[in-house]
């Protein structure tokens, strides 16, 4: 297995580049089908498998003699969770808006009104063309909103010589118009470029990582609850993932393995053996999650874990 | 037994149990359901879920589709077979992904086949709503799908002048505001003259059993049958040389290429539009997604009228006789004070279609945008994830309207909105007792490929014309959960 070196955060990010481009390949080849769906936060997992590794690399040699033990497997965990990390890293901000959209839109929702209902009153005293303002809609979506936005500012601001004594509205106002409409219409442009493309490519590329990562500590997860049962120490040497959640999704049994789920048989040993331990289990806390259900199948999380 | 609509899955709202299969009973709908969820929420796939379940109900279903996500009905395919699916895939498939189509399709058949399977519907059960349902897309303005004749409540001779004036007169204001809009004039039936005239002379013609068409009403613009309108002399009302432009600009229209579909194609008819052809259940999809903000409002407001009218001419009943669908209701049933024309007779169905047996189902991804009178008809809740406070605050007042906290408090049904994962609903059935739960939706058996163009529509219209119905799958509609138990899902 290979060597965990944590010291900052430039050498993590260089590492973690490293193995994400040595997996690559491995982490195309992972079919949609088996895709696990994510439902716990990326870095505090990473964080999580790093600190075991000393602690797991110490029984890779007991591990070696379980029959069907998946060796090369468990001597990439270390590739495979620094490549979940990057994966996640480069969804991140892939994800990352360029605006905030929902307060843009308040800020200029709110602007268009206030603009649109001081029109109406200049219009009313006969000091604005009403059919000026027909091109203002007030229509949905965010491309109509920077639309109305321009056209505001610009029935304002041309009438501005004669209108400006006679009303509220600021010459600032106009100018924060035509800035709102722009910021739109950019935010808007770049989303709808991102949408398509950069984001779909980087949501698939962390799910796959992600499902190589957690195939690999899960695994190794089961084999040390195997060698450790009578000591009761996995938690310890190997967290799940999933610790710390409410204990009313604990008592639902989903921290708990399935039942027939096949366990690791040492070299030489039968599951008949009297003094092998049972893989079915036993104390609450101390066997690793089942897989997550991936969303859209009966019985996927509802929540999102963060 | 009454029909039941099986939905997916549900579980408390504290996660606290497994799931149980989620059958809704079919007349539940009869109070309406609002469906809330921010884009990626799953909530168009509800939607198509909903719209399946009461299809296998055999409860027609009318959709009003404004982003043109549930022409997808017409992608019911009868098998898993990836070909089925190959015509679509260049439409979902990553513009960086190189394999070949053949491959895509396999895969999504793939998925498609475990997604399906694991909610217990096989390719027997996708046979059977395949051929039990008869798809049809009007395309007002369009010959992608049917044209429509937007105007037929004004051109054409109707016996409701006779049994329901009331109604009528909204069908004919809705016609006459579109007619307007399309000759670049004020279309406001409150403010417009020219709306006011139209409207006068194109009534006087019906209201005495005469069709009203453009031309007839060319005639009486010329050579008025009246003289005056309200208490003001015409001349003083509208003088003759405006309404010299009017007719000018109406002979315009007329006379126009493109206005020809305008004025052709099916009636609004939703009496025959809602019968089952040839034993099968009609879902009609209105799709006016090509349409612009203003077009599409008007439009809607003139089918929305018809609709309102149509339900008027029915007997009580308390089964689901239909359900009309209004997929992205942004826009068309706005808070006070915003009117567009499609608000008076969606807030009218709303509240009196219960009685008919007329379900009312809205989706939208912006719960602020919704008339609280609206709102608090509805009977059924489900709210997806929501993007900001805002509006998880107004989705938990409107969950409040409709009684539905129950023994969860605000802050607790907020939070839970928070934490929502895609695909996953708050669901509130007034109906039932046991409260706000957890629902999750199970996969639609249509094929979700997203809005579809108009090309896109002609194509999938083609190819359902020519598909061949496998005689021995035609097995009997049943609705309702499947015979076994979902994997890991009590009953």
């Amino acid at each position: 297995m290979e060597e965990s070196n944590v010291s900052s955060s430039s050498a993590v990010e260089a590492s973690s580049l490293a193995a994400y481009e040595s997996l690559k390949e491995e982490i195309a080849a992972v079919a949609d089908g088996d895709l696990i769906h994510i439902n716990v936060d990326i870095p505090t997992a990473v964080t999580t498998v790093l600190r075991s590794l000393a602690g797991l690399r110490a029984l890779r040699t007991r591990l070696l003699a379980l029959a069907e033990f998946d060796v090369e497997q468990f001597d990439k965990l270390e590739r495979y969770t620094r490549a979940a990390f990057y994966a996640n890293m480069l969804y991140t901000v892939a994800a990352r808006p360029t605006e905030s959209m929902p307060e843009l839109t308040e800020e200029a929702t709110g602007l268009r009104d206030l603009l649109y209902s001081d029109a109406r009153a200049l219009v009313q005293r006969g000091l604005l063309n009403g059919d000026e303002l027909r091109v203002v809609k007030a229509a949905t979506g965010y491309r109509p909103l920077a639309n109305d936005l321009i056209a505001l500012a610009a029935v304002l601001g041309a009438n501005w010589e004669r209108v400006s004594a006679k009303t509220a509205v600021l010459e600032e106002d106009l100018k924060r118009a035509q800035r709102l409409s722009d910021r739109i219409l950019n935010a808007v442009s770049q989303r709808e470029q991102a949408a398509s493309s950069t984001l779909a490519t980087a949501t698939l590329e962390r799910n796959r990582a992600y499902t190589l990562f957690f195939r690999a500590y899960d695994n190794a997860r089961r084999a040390v609850s195997y060698l450790r049962w009578r000591e009761a120490d996995m938690e310890k040497i190997a967290p799940s993932l999933f610790a710390g959640r409410s204990t009313g999704r604990r008592k639902l049994g989903d921290d708990v393995g399935p039942a027939d789920e096949p366990g690791f048989v040492e070299a030489g040993e039968t599951m008949s053996d009297a003094s092998a331990p049972p893989i079915a289990p036993a104390a609450q806390g101390a066997l690793p999650a089942p897989a997550p259900v991936p969303v859209g199948l009966p019985g996927a999380d509802p929540f999102i874990r963060t | 037994m009454p029909a039941s609509l099986y939905l997916g899955a549900q579980r408390p709202l504290d996660n606290s149990n497994v799931g149980s299969v989620l059958n809704l009973p079919a007349h539940h709908l009869v109070t309406h359901g609002v469906v809330v969820g921010m884009t990626g929420s799953g909530k168009t796939g509800l939607v198509t879920v909903l719209v399946e379940e009461a299809l296998r109900a055999q409860v027609p279903v009318l959709v009003i589709d404004v982003k043109g996500d549930l022409t997808n009905l017409l992608l019911s395919f009868p098998t898993f077979d990836p070909a089925a699916l190959l015509p679509w895939v260049h439409a979902v498939a990553e513009p960086t992904d190189l394999r070949s189509h053949g491959e895509i399709a396999a895969q999504l058949a793939n998925e498609r086949a475990r997604g399906l399977r694991a909610w217990g519907i096989d390719e027997r059960t996708l046979a059977a709503y395949a051929n039990g349902i008869d798809v049809r897309v009007i395309t007002p303005g369009s010959t992608a799908g049917e044209p429509l004749h937007v105007l037929s409540s004004l051109e054409r001779r109707s016996e409701r002048w006779r049994k329901d004036p009331e109604s009528a007169r909204g069908a004919l204001s809705a016609a006459v505001s579109l007619l307007l809009r399309l000759l670049g004039r004020d279309a406001d039936p409150a403010r417009s003259k020219e709306h006011v005239l139209l409207s006068v002379l194109a009534e006087a013609r019906l209201a005495a059993g005469e069709a009203a068409d453009l031309e007839a009403l060319l005639h009486d613009l010329a050579r008025p049958p009246i003289t005056k309108v309200g208490a003001l002399e015409l001349d003083a009302f509208l003088p003759k040389s405006e309404r010299r432009v009017l007719a000018a600009s109406l002979n315009t229209l007329l006379a126009s290429p493109t206005f020809v579909s305008w004025r052709q194609g099916a009636t609004l008819d939703l009496e025959g539009w809602l019968a089952p052809r040839a034993g099968k259940t009609p879902a009609v999809v209105v799709s006016v997604a090509h349409l612009d903000d203003e077009e599409r409002t008007l439009v809607l407001g003139v089918l929305l009228e018809e609709v309102l009218s149509w339900v008027r001419t029915l007997p009580g009943t308390q089964r689901l006789r239909a359900l009309v669908v209004f997929d992205e209701v942004f826009g068309f049933l706005p808070p006070h004070p915003a009117n567009p024309p499609t608000k008076r007779p969606l807030v009218a169905l709303m509240k009196q279609a219960r009685a008919f047996g007329v379900g009312v189902l809205v989706a939208t991804q912006n719960p602020m945008d919704l008339d609280y009178r609206a709102l608090s008809n509805a009977g059924l809740w489900c709210v997806g994830r929501l993007q900001t406070d805002a509006d998880r605050a107004r989705v938990v007042d409107g969950l409040a309207l409709a009684g539905a906290h129950g023994v969860h408090s605000s802050s607790g049904l907020a939070n839970a909105l928070k934490l929502l994962a895609q695909r996953s609903f708050l669901m509130r059935n007034v109906h039932a007792s046991d409260g706000t739960v957890l629902m999750q939706p199970r996969w639609a058996m249509s094929f979700l490929r997203g809005p579809m163009t108009r090309t896109e529509i002609r194509a999938a219209l083609a190819a359902r014309a020519h598909a061949e119905d496998p005689p021995s799958e035609r097995t009997p509609l049943v609705a309702g959960r499947p015979e076994s138990a979902l994997p890991g899902l009590a009953e």
